[in-house]
């Protein structure tokens, strides 16, 4: 446990330390900046579109910031070799990827709290003005946990992959790849609904349901627009996804660390 | 090696995008990166923002083109519909586009049935929103001449914004001709909300031309109760004292009186020929 | 008990062979072809041999790194992935790459911590060992910014830091000016008199017959020879005669 710990602070203060980091700090100014001008030229639903900007920005920033540092970390660890160091320390195969993953969702929630809270006053403020819309504070915040539960199911992904492969480029494509499918999914899924549906016989239609959840469906996690217009939500699937996406990262991370305990580090 | 997968993911975000043209001039054309049908796949999670940005970019194009053509141009109107569609699909419940295409499409190029269209999109996606009701039931009323519907969606606006006065003013447009006076609130309010400068100014020339037939009808009113019978014309109407002059109309026709007495002008309130 | 421990046999390869899958077109390769030898406590040994001779991979399976195909590793008598096994031995790669992104004390504390130092003395060990290694001024900067040298000296403190029973160096002098040189050598030479037993693959023969007790020669992921240093009078003339012998009798 005080391994695992051990990778997992080094870890967060190597992404602290990245330089990607900076930048998303400079666009957060610019962000926060930014809020004035936009309410300046919005015409209607002032407190929406404010909420809806800020998490759009929250959501954008945290999800090419993690990208960014799991790709770097994939390429030190596998091209340059880090790994073959790192495992030689005295610790578990597993404290290395449990270790990963704890450091890396320390920094994502890190991140987005860090986005939300420093943007908040300015749409407080803002809404205040003109409260042409509702400004929903509970779901403002509440969103980060959707955002940490779909950057986690990436994380576990991004370490299935090196453990599974040597090759830093494959790795890379796969992550980025969970991220596509697992938005085009849920889309997917309505498409061949729509298209064929009578048509189809009901064993597909099962099979395209498990399919929506047995993938990891990306899109549960995109709670934004509901939490904007309060519209479409309920509590009891929120809770769900939030569940669903749990246990899927953890169960990713698992096969993770089963595959790493037997992974030949060249 | 990060940045080819940087740039990867980024052509997955932006790209698969056919760019529309709707143009006489290429200064004139407006480019609309939404391939129809596929525009939710590619925004991810991004749809707000996606919607936001056409909607901009719409608002940026009407813009420009308000400062060459006095009221927006006929090839402009594809650009609207299509905008409106994409970030409908995109994002339903976002609401600057709903007021966009409603408000040119129903004044400015004729199709009402389009604008309602939207509006009725509009309330599949977001019931809550009365204002829809609202336009709707104006849209009835003063475009379509269609009175039942347009109470109805009237007294649906009272009843959702918890406002009596829509429901009021349903009931005394059924009974009495409040057209104009209704038209000139909803310019007036949509003078009120609306920001971008072109839209404004022509706003402000509708509002003027609404507030000349008001004037108007109110002198015809009046002389229909001193004469019993319709004014024949409206030099009649000065001539009697009515009207102190005949009203300008800003869009550069003239106004005359049918022959049921209703105000009419050879403009028909707008600067090109439909 | 000190006979005993003396004799203790730190590291046991028991006919350990290796083949690397081809990937797609490429036939396996055979990298170690039963290599057997063992390491006593407290000695120093050396591992010699042409590029991709198999030095490596016995060092990866020394590790725990990669799996043998077949034989045996004994680690301390255990397998070398157990944690406690890892815990009393270092290693220092070849051509090291640390994460830039940490300072150089970060990265030895951090190493230290996984040793099982704590708190007040691992702060001494982490200035002891930057000062011998002459980085006690560049302890604060990040890697990133650290030249080839220092990055070799970084790695030789963590290699030294916590003294670790058994301390496995591939290359160590690489990269270091005389002086850095001169350094490393004495410091294996502390740790050899400290009790460490030490694990060394070097190009340069003269550093591994001034450092290693015994030296293996390994050629085709065979091991052709054991020698040991005080016997011979030059390893180098001794290596390429080894070789030769090898190549006519093969």
């Amino acid at each position: 446990m005080r391994r695992t710990l051990e990778i997992a602070k080094i870890t967060f203060k190597q992404a602290l330390r990245e330089r990607s980091f900076y930048i998303i700090l400079v666009l957060l100014l610019l962000a926060m900046i930014g809020m004035p001008v936009l309410y300046s030229f919005t015409m209607f639903e002032i407190p929406r579109i404010l909420t809806g900007f800020a998490l759009s920005f929250a959501n954008f920033v945290v999800l090419v910031l993690m990208l960014f540092l799991i790709l770097g970390l994939i390429q030190t660890d596998l091209e340059r070799k880090t790994l073959q160091y790192v495992i030689s320390l005295p610790i578990k195969r597993k404290d290395y990827v449990i270790g990963r993953y704890l450091g890396f969702l320390a920094f994502s929630a890190f991140l987005v709290y860090l986005v939300l809270f420093l943007l908040f006053p300015f749409i407080y403020y803002f809404s205040r003005l003109r409260p042409d819309a509702p400004f929903y504070a509970g779901y403002y915040f509440l969103y980060g946990i959707f955002l940490l539960v779909e950057i986690q199911i990436l994380v576990a992904f991004a370490l299935l992959f090196i453990s599974l492969t040597s090759r830093a480029i494959v790795s890379m494509f796969g992550v980025v790849g969970v991220y596509v499918a697992g938005h085009t999914i849920d889309e997917v899924a309505e498409f061949l609904r729509t298209r064929m549906g009578m048509q189809m016989p009901a064993f597909s239609k099962i099979v395209i349901n498990v399919a929506r959840y047995l993938f990891p469906n990306l899109a549960l996690f995109d709670v934004k627009t509901n939490f904007i217009y309060n519209v479409g939500i309920n509590p009891a699937f929120l809770i769900f996804s939030v569940i669903y996406g749990i246990l899927y990262g953890i169960i990713v991370l698992g096969i993770a660390v089963v595959l790493f305990e037997r992974k030949e580090i060249l | 090696m990060l940045g080819v997968a940087a740039l990867i993911f980024i052509n997955f975000v932006f790209d698969t995008k056919v760019k529309g043209h709707f143009r006489r001039e290429e200064s004139e054309s407006f480019r609309l990166f939404a391939r129809p049908g596929f525009e939710k796949w590619s925004a991810f999670e991004f749809s707000f923002l996606k919607a936001f940005y056409y909607t901009l970019s719409l608002r940026v194009y009407l813009g420009k083109l308000s400062e060459k053509y006095m009221t927006p141009p006929l090839f402009a109107k594809e650009a609207i519909v299509r905008t409106a569609e994409v970030v409908t699909r995109v994002c339903p419940y976002y609401y600057d586009i709903y007021y966009i295409a409603n408000g040119y499409l129903s004044w400015d190029f004729g199709d009402v049935e389009t604008a309602n269209r939207f509006l009725k999109k509009g309330i599949d996606y977001y019931p809550k929103r009365w204002i829809f009701y609202l336009y709707l039931g104006f849209n009835y009323f003063y475009f379509l001449k269609d009175y039942e519907m347009g109470a109805q969606y009237l007294v649906k606006a009272s009843e959702i914004s918890g406002r009596p006065f829509y429901a009021h003013l349903a009931a005394k447009l059924l009974y009495a001709s409040g057209r104009t006076e209704i038209a000139i609130g909803i310019v007036r309010n949509m003078l009120e909300n609306t920001k971008d400068e072109g839209w404004r100014k022509n706003l402000k020339i509708r509002l003027e031309a609404l507030e000349a037939i008001y004037t108007i009808e109110k002198a015809v009113e009046a002389f229909r109760e001193k004469t019993g019978r319709n004014p024949q014309n409206i030099e009649e109407l000065v001539k009697t004292g009515f009207l102190k002059s005949v009203p300008v109309d800003p869009y550069g026709g003239e106004f005359y009186l049918d022959e049921a007495g209703n105000v009419k002008t050879t403009s028909n309130l707008t600067f090109t020929k439909h | 008990m000190t006979i005993a421990r003396m004799q203790d046999k730190v590291l046991e390869l028991i006919e350990v062979c290796k083949t690397y899958k081809g990937e797609l077109f490429e036939k396996p390769f055979r990298a170690l072809d039963g290599i057997t030898f063992e390491l006593v406590r407290n000695k120093s040994f050396g591992l010699i041999g042409l590029n991709g001779a198999g030095k490596s991979t016995t060092i990866k399976i020394i590790l725990g790194l990669i799996f043998p195909d077949s034989g045996e590793v004994r680690v301390f008598g255990k397998s070398p992935f157990e944690e406690e096994v890892k815990r009393k031995l270092s290693y220092l790669p070849e051509n090291p790459n640390f994460y830039e992104n940490l300072k150089g004390y970060e990265l030895l504390e951090w190493v230290g911590r996984l040793r099982g130092l704590m708190g007040k003395w691992l702060k001494e060990e982490t200035e002891k060992w930057l000062c011998k290694v002459g980085l006690e001024k560049d302890g604060g900067k990040l890697i990133k910014k650290y030249s080839r040298g220092m990055v070799q000296r970084l790695g030789l403190a963590q290699a030294f830091i916590g003294n670790p029973e058994l301390i496995i160096l591939d290359e160590p002098l690489n990269g270091l000016d005389p002086l850095g040189r001169k350094m490393a050598r004495d410091l294996i030479a502390e740790a050899l008199d400290n009790g460490a037993t030490i694990f060394f693959t070097s190009h340069i023969l003269e550093d591994i017959e001034k450092i290693c007790d015994r030296v293996c020669i390994i050629h085709k992921g065979k091991i052709l020879k054991f020698v040991e240093t005080k016997e011979v009078e030059n390893l180098e003339k001794e290596f390429i005669k080894t070789l030769e012998e090898y190549e006519k009798n093969a």
